[in-house]
């Protein structure tokens, strides 16, 4: 038996074939698939077997805006969620009345106005850039337990994405979190600096020890445009959901009220009111329709002046009209609405493609502490599905039984720290034919991995045995 | 001849060098080499300029900006509505937005990038996009430059610094946005309240050490020349 020899040929051939293999490969993943190319699109597949799929595009208004954002649940079905995701409009009264912004409409969230992101901004996770400049940070984030029974725990990932818009002296952190249970939280993240101080103490705090500089109160009121197409843009159906005490306040009924016509409804925390969206032809196991419900938050609720008549409601729901983009300042060329409340203009929801509205407002009594920097304060609600699937997705990922997806382990030292570790292996082996001079084996061990998704570095160790 | 055998060993070692190099370069960019752009991805750098040149060399357009003040403010992928997009692939198109100052008028062109052609010219009254970076410059020296407004803004700096304004450019920064008179109509609005139809920047001032200038002035870019000095806000805030 000969002994293999090394030669320059069988070398060269096996990195043409390296060459192919790795050229293949990329050329794969830059393909545009959906919508949008690579570059611009997210897919991100979280350790407990949960996908998320959408593609980011930077406008000069809205900031960053999410297009076909779909799920798949572990083991599950990919749908459709929402044709499209934005803010629509962040809306700062000041309590003074000195000054009423309209960021989105009349700043612009996007632009230079979307920093660029250094690597510090977006520890452990992935930036991704438009015309080479870093403007949206995503990160794959434990979201702690998804659930915890008996013996059996699940910790929950999600894809975080968020980008920064500098408007004047405030920094808006608009984050949207995707979890690998399905949950959907927009939420706007306000820091940098204050912007406005006054003298008068009627409608501010006081930030120095003389009491003559009073950072002015005011109202953060952010609405978000959500284009919900729950599995396409067909039968689409919105109900409210609320329930009605007894007399005597011990028992609650369910009430379920179909929307039948455009509306803009109150946030009702004494009624436990929320809303959802429910495609009407598409059912779970279960024969249950599939939907995703809005769970509002409402420890702040912002009455305006009647020329402010948006700020009557927090939910809308609209018929799809292309120019109706902003919840106020809205362009009216071509006799659109200049507002929410002119959106809801009586068309019947029956059979329309559907697109829901929903604003929180944060009133912000300023403290010293903003001073000089502002810590983030965070305001945010949910959506989530509600009957998506027939039982829970997650429950075959518990820590019953860890596969090549396990979540991380967390391993107890003797110190009272903790420390996760994320455990991943993974073995492809390539066999190429090198022609007449022989057979070139290539084993490729992956040396480090990160789960999320194709595009991500993934290097091999090429070890090439040639023999003649 | 003798340098034969040293190319036969050179020629195989400098394509391994060559190929690992190429593969080098592929994984770390593959977007650059291979992706097209498409569906909502935003427009090029190139595009953005084929799109501003045809836009502006069109004979509508021409007619409509020649000999007036005008800015392209905006040049922007075209926001296909969900009738093109439930189709799921469309052409690339963009949306070029010129403001002229004398008419107020708003020039809305589309173009069509992938037949290089322009699809459509429309004129919009009472439409804003957000304020240019020349445009926030321009409103920040107008008010400078203004008797009244720079006077109540040398005047505050020197009140919350306890220096002189005497190198704006060093002391100051300076941002803005639209306003509309629309947003407060339950306040004296004076000259400003032609704002909204006319093109106005409300600039936010503060000192380059970050500290506060209690000023919202208004420039009326349209007309070019100061709306409101300090903006409308309590009384004993004004100069």
């Amino acid at each position: 038996m000969k002994r293999p020899r090394f030669t320059w040929a069988g070398l060269a051939v096996v990195a043409a074939a390296w060459l192919l293999l790795v050229v293949g490969a990329r050329w794969t993943a830059a393909q545009s698939s959906g919508n949008c190319s690579a570059t611009y699109k997210v897919d991100m597949t979280l350790p407990t077997g949960a996908r998320w799929t959408m593609c980011w595009e930077p406008r000069l208004n809205e900031g960053i805006v999410l297009h076909d954002v779909t799920f798949t649940p572990p083991g599950g079905t990919a749908r459709l969620v929402l044709a499209q995701a934005s803010m629509a409009q962040i809306h700062v009264p000041y309590d003074d009345n000195g000054a009423r912004f309209h960021d989105v409409s009349d700043y612009g969230l996007g632009g230079d106005r979307l920093l660029d992101l250094a690597p510090a901004d977006c520890p452990s996770g992935t930036l991704l850039a438009d015309q080479g400049k870093d403007m949206l940070c995503r990160t794959t984030v434990n979201r702690g337990y998804a659930y915890k029974h008996a013996s059996t725990q699940l910790q929950g990932y999600a894809l975080n994405l968020f980008s920064v818009s500098k408007i004047g002296e405030y920094n808006y952190i608009v984050e949207w979190t995707f979890s690998d249970d399905g949950a959907i939280e927009p939420a706007v993240r306000a820091t940098g600096q204050l912007q406005r101080t006054g003298a008068n103490p009627d409608y501010g705090w006081p930030l120095d020890s003389l009491n003559s500089r009073f950072g002015i109160a005011h109202t953060h009121n952010y609405y978000w445009r959500l284009d919900f197409d729950v599995d396409g843009s067909a039968n689409d159906v919105v109900e409210e959901i609320d329930f009605t005490p007894s007399p005597t306040r011990n028992s609650w009924t369910l009430n379920v009220n179909e929307l039948g016509t455009e509306a803009g409804r109150q946030v009702d925390a004494t009624a436990f009111r929320f809303w959802r969206i429910k495609d009407s032809s598409v059912e779970n196991a279960d024969g249950h329709p599939i939907s995703y419900e809005l769970l509002p938050e409402s420890s702040n609720v912002f009455r305006g002046p009647a020329y402010e008549p948006f700020t009557q409601n927090e939910f809308y729901v609209t018929v799809y009209n292309a120019c109706e983009q902003w919840a106020s300042h809205n362009p009216t060329s071509g006799g659109c609405g200049e507002n929410l409340a002119s959106f809801v203009n009586g068309q019947s929801l029956s059979g329309a493609d559907l697109v829901l509205w929903y604003g929180v407002a944060f009133h912000h009594l300023p403290i010293e502490e903003d001073e000089i920097y502002m810590n983030a304060h965070r305001t945010a609600f949910t959506l989530r599905p509600r009957d998506w699937t027939a039982d829970n997705p997650l429950a075959n990922a518990g820590s019953g039984g860890p596969t090549a997806t396990s979540p991380p382990t967390l391993t107890r030292t003797a110190t009272p720290t903790a420390t996760a570790t994320r455990t991943s292996t993974a073995t492809a082996t390539a066999t190429l034919t090198a022609g007449p001079a022989g057979t070139a084996t290539a084993t490729l061990t992956p040396t480090a991995t990160q789960a999320t998704g194709s595009n991500d570095v993934f290097f091999f160790v090429l070890l090439p045995v040639v023999r003649r | 001849m003798k340098l034969w055998p040293l190319l036969r060993r050179l020629i195989p070692v400098g394509s391994v060098g060559l190929i690992l190099l190429i593969t080098t370069l592929v994984w770390a960019s593959p977007e650059r080499l291979f992706t097209s752009l498409t569906g909502y991805d935003p427009l090029s750098l190139e595009e953005q300029q084929t799109a501003y040149t045809l836009a502006l060399a069109h004979d509508q357009v021409q007619s409509l900006i020649r000999g007036q003040r005008t800015a392209v403010l905006l040049v922007e992928r075209h926001d296909e509505p969900k009738s093109v997009t439930q189709f799921g692939s469309w052409a690339r198109r963009a949306d070029v937005y010129v403001y002229n100052y004398n008419q107020d008028q708003l020039l809305h062109v589309l173009v069509d990038l992938s037949a290089r052609t322009v699809s459509a010219v429309e004129t919009l009254q009472e439409v804003q996009l957000p304020l240019t970076e020349a445009e926030v410059a321009a409103a920040y020296q107008r008010v400078l430059a203004d008797p009244v407004a720079g006077g109540a803004l040398r005047r505050q700096f020197q009140a919350v610094t306890g220096a002189a304004l005497d190198q704006p450019e060093q002391q100051l920064k300076y941002r803005a946005l639209i306003f509309r008179a629309s947003a407060m109509p339950d306040v004296p609005l004076g000259a400003a309240a032609e704002c909204g139809r006319r093109r106005c920047a409300q600039l936010l001032i503060a000192t380059q050490g970050d500290v506060l200038i209690d000023l919202l002035p208004i420039v009326d870019l349209s007309a070019d020349r100061v709306a409101s000095a300090s903006g409308f806000f309590s009384p004993e805030a004004q100069p």
